[in-house]
Protein backbone atom coordinates (compact mmCIF):
# COMPACT_ATOMS: atom_id res chain seq x y z
CA UNK A 1 0.00 0.00 0.00
CA UNK A 2 1.82 3.39 -0.96
CA UNK A 3 1.81 5.86 1.84
CA UNK A 4 0.60 8.92 0.04
CA UNK A 5 1.37 11.26 2.96
CA UNK A 6 4.59 10.13 3.44
CA UNK A 7 6.14 10.29 -0.05
CA UNK A 8 4.81 13.75 0.07
CA UNK A 9 6.64 14.81 3.04
CA UNK A 10 9.67 12.92 1.55
CA UNK A 11 9.42 15.37 -1.42
CA UNK A 12 8.49 18.64 0.90
CA UNK A 13 11.48 17.66 2.90
CA UNK A 14 14.03 18.47 0.17
CA UNK A 15 12.35 20.86 -1.40
CA UNK A 16 11.60 18.93 -4.71
CA UNK A 17 9.45 21.51 -6.90
CA UNK A 18 6.17 19.24 -7.66
CA UNK A 19 2.73 19.20 -8.87
CA UNK A 20 0.37 16.39 -7.64
CA UNK A 21 -1.54 15.28 -10.68
CA UNK A 22 -3.56 12.33 -11.54
CA UNK A 23 -6.34 10.43 -9.32
CA UNK A 24 -4.51 11.80 -5.80
CA UNK A 25 -5.07 15.54 -7.09
CA UNK A 26 -8.64 14.46 -8.18
CA UNK A 27 -9.56 12.85 -5.15
CA UNK A 28 -8.18 16.00 -3.45
CA UNK A 29 -10.56 18.09 -5.24
CA UNK A 30 -13.43 15.91 -4.36
CA UNK A 31 -13.33 13.31 -6.76
CA UNK A 32 -14.26 9.35 -5.71
CA UNK A 33 -12.32 7.08 -7.44
CA UNK A 34 -9.76 5.23 -5.42
CA UNK A 35 -5.96 5.22 -6.54
CA UNK A 36 -3.01 3.01 -5.21
CA UNK A 37 0.00 5.23 -6.66
CA UNK A 38 0.69 9.10 -6.10
CA UNK A 39 1.55 10.65 -9.57
CA UNK A 40 3.45 14.08 -9.89
CA UNK A 41 4.78 16.54 -12.39
CA UNK A 42 8.20 17.54 -11.50
CA UNK A 43 10.23 20.54 -12.47
CA UNK A 44 13.19 19.02 -14.78
CA UNK A 45 15.85 21.79 -13.72
CA UNK A 46 19.44 20.45 -12.95
CA UNK A 47 18.43 22.07 -9.02
CA UNK A 48 15.07 19.85 -8.81
CA UNK A 49 16.96 16.89 -9.96
CA UNK A 50 19.46 17.00 -7.19
CA UNK A 51 16.48 17.63 -4.78
CA UNK A 52 14.73 14.28 -6.57
CA UNK A 53 17.75 12.19 -6.40
CA UNK A 54 18.28 13.17 -2.98
CA UNK A 55 14.53 12.83 -1.48
CA UNK A 56 14.25 9.30 -3.12
CA UNK A 57 17.30 7.87 -2.63
CA UNK A 58 16.53 6.11 0.72
CA UNK A 59 13.85 4.81 -0.66
CA UNK A 60 15.24 2.84 -2.88
CA UNK A 61 13.07 3.22 -5.83
CA UNK A 62 13.41 0.56 -8.87
CA UNK A 63 11.23 0.82 -12.24
CA UNK A 64 8.01 -0.39 -11.33
CA UNK A 65 7.44 -3.87 -13.53
CA UNK A 66 11.17 -3.98 -14.89
CA UNK A 67 12.93 -7.50 -14.12
CA UNK A 68 14.69 -6.71 -10.96
CA UNK A 69 18.28 -8.02 -12.92
CA UNK A 70 17.90 -5.12 -14.45
CA UNK A 71 20.14 -2.22 -13.98
CA UNK A 72 18.71 1.15 -12.28
CA UNK A 73 20.71 3.09 -10.20
CA UNK A 74 18.74 5.98 -9.17
CA UNK A 75 20.85 9.82 -9.52
CA UNK A 76 20.58 13.10 -11.01
CA UNK A 77 22.11 12.06 -14.58
CA UNK A 78 18.96 8.97 -14.93
CA UNK A 79 16.65 12.00 -13.73
CA UNK A 80 17.84 14.00 -16.20
CA UNK A 81 17.97 11.73 -19.20
CA UNK A 82 14.57 10.44 -19.09
CA UNK A 83 11.51 12.34 -18.21
CA UNK A 84 9.19 10.13 -16.72
CA UNK A 85 9.42 7.31 -14.17
CA UNK A 86 7.03 4.55 -13.22
CA UNK A 87 9.02 3.92 -10.05
CA UNK A 88 8.19 1.30 -6.97
CA UNK A 89 10.18 3.05 -3.73
CA UNK A 90 9.94 1.65 0.15
CA UNK A 91 6.91 4.01 0.67
CA UNK A 92 4.88 2.67 -2.68
CA UNK A 93 4.37 3.26 -6.09
CA UNK A 94 5.42 6.89 -7.21
CA UNK A 95 4.91 8.30 -11.05
CA UNK A 96 7.14 11.38 -11.98
CA UNK A 97 6.08 12.87 -14.89
CA UNK A 98 8.32 15.70 -16.33
CA UNK A 99 5.81 16.01 -19.28
CA UNK A 100 2.22 15.31 -18.90
CA UNK A 101 0.18 14.83 -22.27
CA UNK A 102 -2.21 17.70 -22.90
CA UNK A 103 -0.51 19.92 -20.35
CA UNK A 104 3.30 20.13 -21.09
CA UNK A 105 5.81 20.58 -18.03
CA UNK A 106 6.08 21.43 -14.77
CA UNK A 107 5.80 25.37 -16.10
CA UNK A 108 2.86 24.79 -17.91
CA UNK A 109 1.56 22.21 -15.38
CA UNK A 110 2.42 24.47 -12.33
CA UNK A 111 -0.15 27.09 -14.14
CA UNK A 112 -2.71 25.37 -13.44
CA UNK A 113 -2.04 24.65 -10.07
CA UNK A 114 -3.34 25.92 -7.21
CA UNK A 115 -2.47 25.16 -3.33
CA UNK A 116 -4.29 23.31 -1.11
CA UNK A 117 -3.39 22.59 2.88
CA UNK A 118 -2.93 19.07 3.58
CA UNK A 119 -1.14 17.55 6.38
CA UNK A 120 -0.86 21.29 7.27
CA UNK A 121 1.00 22.52 4.76
CA UNK A 122 0.35 24.63 1.49
CA UNK A 123 0.35 21.41 -1.76
CA UNK A 124 0.31 22.42 -5.28
CA UNK A 125 -2.38 20.38 -7.06
CA UNK A 126 -3.71 20.56 -10.50
CA UNK A 127 -6.94 22.08 -10.69
CA UNK A 128 -9.78 20.49 -12.15
CA UNK A 129 -9.76 22.95 -15.25
CA UNK A 130 -5.90 21.39 -15.35
CA UNK A 131 -7.03 17.47 -14.38
CA UNK A 132 -9.91 17.82 -16.95
CA UNK A 133 -7.24 19.12 -19.77
CA UNK A 134 -4.62 16.23 -19.07
CA UNK A 135 -7.52 13.49 -19.18
CA UNK A 136 -9.28 14.45 -22.46
CA UNK A 137 -5.36 14.04 -23.92
CA UNK A 138 -4.77 11.00 -22.39
CA UNK A 139 -8.00 9.50 -24.04
CA UNK A 140 -8.32 5.97 -21.98
CA UNK A 141 -11.13 4.61 -20.59
CA UNK A 142 -10.33 4.97 -16.98
CA UNK A 143 -10.40 9.17 -17.81
CA UNK A 144 -13.73 8.70 -19.27
CA UNK A 145 -15.70 8.27 -15.88
CA UNK A 146 -12.89 11.05 -14.30
CA UNK A 147 -14.20 13.11 -17.18
CA UNK A 148 -17.82 12.06 -15.79
CA UNK A 149 -17.13 13.36 -12.25
CA UNK A 150 -14.80 16.51 -13.06
CA UNK A 151 -17.42 18.09 -14.89
CA UNK A 152 -20.00 17.43 -11.99
CA UNK A 153 -17.44 19.14 -9.62
CA UNK A 154 -16.65 22.13 -11.79
CA UNK A 155 -20.18 22.97 -12.47
CA UNK A 156 -20.28 22.69 -8.79
CA UNK A 157 -17.80 24.67 -8.45
CA UNK A 158 -19.07 27.63 -10.43
CA UNK A 159 -22.42 27.46 -8.40
CA UNK A 160 -19.97 27.89 -5.47
CA UNK B 1 -3.51 12.52 -32.44
CA UNK B 2 -4.34 12.69 -28.90
CA UNK B 3 -4.34 16.22 -29.09
CA UNK B 4 -7.29 16.29 -31.60
CA UNK B 5 -9.04 14.64 -28.50
CA UNK B 6 -9.54 18.46 -27.01
CA UNK B 7 -11.88 20.53 -29.01
CA UNK B 8 -13.14 22.47 -26.25
CA UNK B 9 -11.56 25.90 -27.57
CA UNK B 10 -12.89 25.24 -30.89
CA UNK B 11 -16.62 25.60 -29.35
CA UNK B 12 -17.30 21.20 -30.61
CA UNK B 13 -18.04 18.88 -28.39
CA UNK B 14 -14.95 16.84 -26.80
CA UNK B 15 -15.41 13.23 -27.47
CA UNK B 16 -16.34 12.83 -23.72
CA UNK B 17 -18.78 15.07 -24.10
CA UNK B 18 -20.14 13.14 -27.29
CA UNK B 19 -20.07 9.79 -25.60
CA UNK B 20 -22.26 11.07 -22.46
CA UNK B 21 -24.37 12.25 -25.12
CA UNK B 22 -25.14 8.49 -25.76
CA UNK B 23 -24.96 6.82 -22.48
CA UNK B 24 -25.02 8.08 -19.10
CA UNK B 25 -21.72 7.96 -16.76
CA UNK B 26 -23.94 7.01 -13.65
CA UNK B 27 -22.28 9.58 -11.47
CA UNK B 28 -23.24 9.64 -7.76
CA UNK B 29 -23.62 13.04 -7.18
CA UNK B 30 -24.50 12.70 -3.69
CA UNK B 31 -20.89 11.59 -3.19
CA UNK B 32 -19.39 14.53 -4.86
CA UNK B 33 -21.33 16.37 -3.01
CA UNK B 34 -20.34 14.45 0.55
CA UNK B 35 -16.72 15.36 -0.61
CA UNK B 36 -16.87 18.87 -1.39
CA UNK B 37 -18.26 19.26 2.42
CA UNK B 38 -14.97 17.74 3.74
CA UNK B 39 -11.53 19.51 3.76
CA UNK B 40 -9.02 18.31 1.46
CA UNK B 41 -7.12 16.00 3.99
CA UNK B 42 -10.81 14.26 5.07
CA UNK B 43 -10.63 13.77 1.40
CA UNK B 44 -7.57 12.18 1.15
CA UNK B 45 -8.00 10.19 4.53
CA UNK B 46 -11.19 8.94 2.67
CA UNK B 47 -9.43 7.64 -0.11
CA UNK B 48 -6.60 6.03 1.52
CA UNK B 49 -9.35 3.92 3.28
CA UNK B 50 -11.14 2.83 0.94
CA UNK B 51 -7.25 1.56 -1.15
CA UNK B 52 -6.37 -0.10 2.16
CA UNK B 53 -9.86 -1.57 2.63
CA UNK B 54 -9.97 -2.88 -1.13
CA UNK B 55 -6.10 -4.07 -1.04
CA UNK B 56 -7.17 -5.94 1.81
CA UNK B 57 -9.90 -7.82 0.00
CA UNK B 58 -8.20 -8.48 -2.36
CA UNK B 59 -5.28 -10.57 -0.11
CA UNK B 60 -5.79 -14.38 -0.32
CA UNK B 61 -7.78 -15.98 2.71
CA UNK B 62 -5.76 -18.19 4.56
Amino acid sequence: MTDIHALIATLRAEQVRFVVIGAVALSLRGGTRVTFDLDVCYERSRDNAERLERALAGLHPRMRGAAPELPFVWDRTTIRSGSNFTLTTDLGDLDLLGEVTGLGGYAETAALASELLVDGEPLLVLTLAGLERAKRAAGRAKDLIDLAEIGALRAREGEG
Amino acid sequence: MQGDRDEDESGALTWDQRIFQLIDPGIDISLLEENLRRTPDERLARMIAMAKFIESARKPKP
